[in-house]
């Protein structure tokens, strides 16, 4: 039964405030301390890289261990980097300006798929794509987005298996349900409560060059348009995942940077 | 006849080191001159301070700022270039490791011609100072010539 005691009510608003004002100083706390750590975290890189690379030119002065040495230093540089530029795209989406206008979802997974394609030709592959699958929100956030759940779906097909993926959706009163289907390795959805948040992996042992934040990165786009991911799967037997996005997105605040 | 020199303006010294070896890789002749903050760069530009006596009349063919400099903000040391007649019209171009579109719209605003991410990868560097070189070098001289 509905309470409508007005001095309940106006007591669960103001701590509902309250929670509100903290949330928002905890992620403007995690925003500074990520886009800080992504920034500064540049130059010092950008040394050991640097040097590294100008040492490996005239790697044939060492001895083999040195040498095995610096190519230890330059591969864990090289991850280094990649992770601070996923972070950044982490970041990214979580701040950038939005612009709302009719999207071709289709379009842009043809153009995600194509671009999965170029990067390994080798791969065999099979991507359909339904057409006309349109929905309302930013057009270069929602391609990140198809870029990061295709490039999973890519990730973790089963070794050796031609590589098999299918992107269709629905249309409902409330939005575009679109679904992102893969017959690749799976996992157990027991052990992925957490997955969708940073830095959560599955297959960190198979696949080390992996940060865990693409499907962050995924998730964070569809929550700007105020819509959801949800992923199911079966170890052994494939993932779906099913991306949420309102018909009129009511777009959720941006993570707040000073 | 020698070649005007590029004034960089930056306080890391890896940066620095970087800096000149992407230069001879990159085929850049010119001299590098570099300061390591806001206000010596000033100085030098118009040949006060510890450069009192230095000729103020022989301007840089390019200046390359930092952002993050210490004593005066990379902004704060363009606004002054732009402030002053004889430095008004420097060809500037920031170096940030920042890619954040807010500190690329507030450098335009200050009045820099461009604007450089610096690159994790030395090779990239390498790329970016013979682009440079083109744009803000090489073109200048045929201008000139």
């Amino acid at each position: 039964m509905a309470n409508n005691d007005p001095i309940q009510v106006a007591e669960l608003q103001a701590r509902i405030a309250a929670l509100e004002a903290e949330l928002a100083a905890v992620r403007r706390t995690q925003s500074v301390f990520a886009l800080g750590l992504a920034h500064d975290m540049r130059t010092p890189l950008r040394a050991v890289e640097s040097f590294s690379y100008l040492l490996e030119q005239r790697s044939d002065t060492l001895d083999a261990q040195s040498r095995d040495h610096l190519h230890r230093i330059r591969e864990a540089s090289a991850r280094m980097a990649r992770l601070l530029a996923r972070m950044q795209s982490w970041m990214h989406v979580g701040t950038v300006p939005m612009a709302h206008g009719e999207v071709d979802l289709s379009l842009l997974a043809d153009w995600c798929a194509g671009e999965l394609r170029d990067a390994s030709p080798e791969r065999e592959a099979m991507i359909d794509i339904a057409p006309a699958l349109r929905a309302h929100g930013d057009e270069r956030l929602l391609k990140t987005a198809l870029q990061e759940l295709l490039h999973n779906a890519w990730t973790y097909a089963r070794p050796g298996a031609p590589i098999s993926i299918h992107v269709d959706g629905d249309r409902t009163p409330d939005g575009l349900h679109l679904r992102i289907r893969d017959d690749g390795i799976g996992f157990d959805t027991t052990q992925a409560t957490k997955l969708g948040e940073p830095f959560q992996r599955l297959h960190a042992n198979d696949y080390p060059d992996g940060c865990g934040l693409g499907l962050a990165i995924a998730r964070a786009v569809a929550e700007r348009h105020g819509g959801r991911l949800r992923l199911v799967s079966t170890a052994g037997q494939g993932t779906v995942a099913h991306l949420f996005l309102p018909a009129h997105a009511t777009p959720a605040p941006v993570m707040e940077t000073t | 006849m020698s070649l005007a020199p590029v004034l960089l303006i930056e306080d890391n010294l890896d940066d620095v080191e970087l800096t000149r070896l992407a230069f001879v890789e990159a085929g850049i002749s010119h001299p590098l001159v570099v300061a390591n903050d806001g206000a010596i760069a000033l100085d030098w530009l118009h040949g006060r301070g510890v450069h009192a006596g230095r000729d103020a009349t022989q301007l840089p063919a390019l200046v390359l700022l930092d952002l993050n400099l210490p004593k005066l903000d990379g902004r704060e040391v363009m606004q002054a270039i732009r402030a002053n007649p004889a430095t008004r019209h420097l060809p500037v171009v920031a170096l940030s490791s920042s890619g954040e579109p807010f500190d690329i719209d507030t450098s335009f605003a200050s009045g820099v011609d461009s604007y450089l991410q610096k690159p994790v990868e030395f090779e990239r560097f390498i790329e970016e100072m013979k682009r440079l070189r083109a744009q803000w070098l090489d073109a200048r001289r045929s201008d000139q010539a």
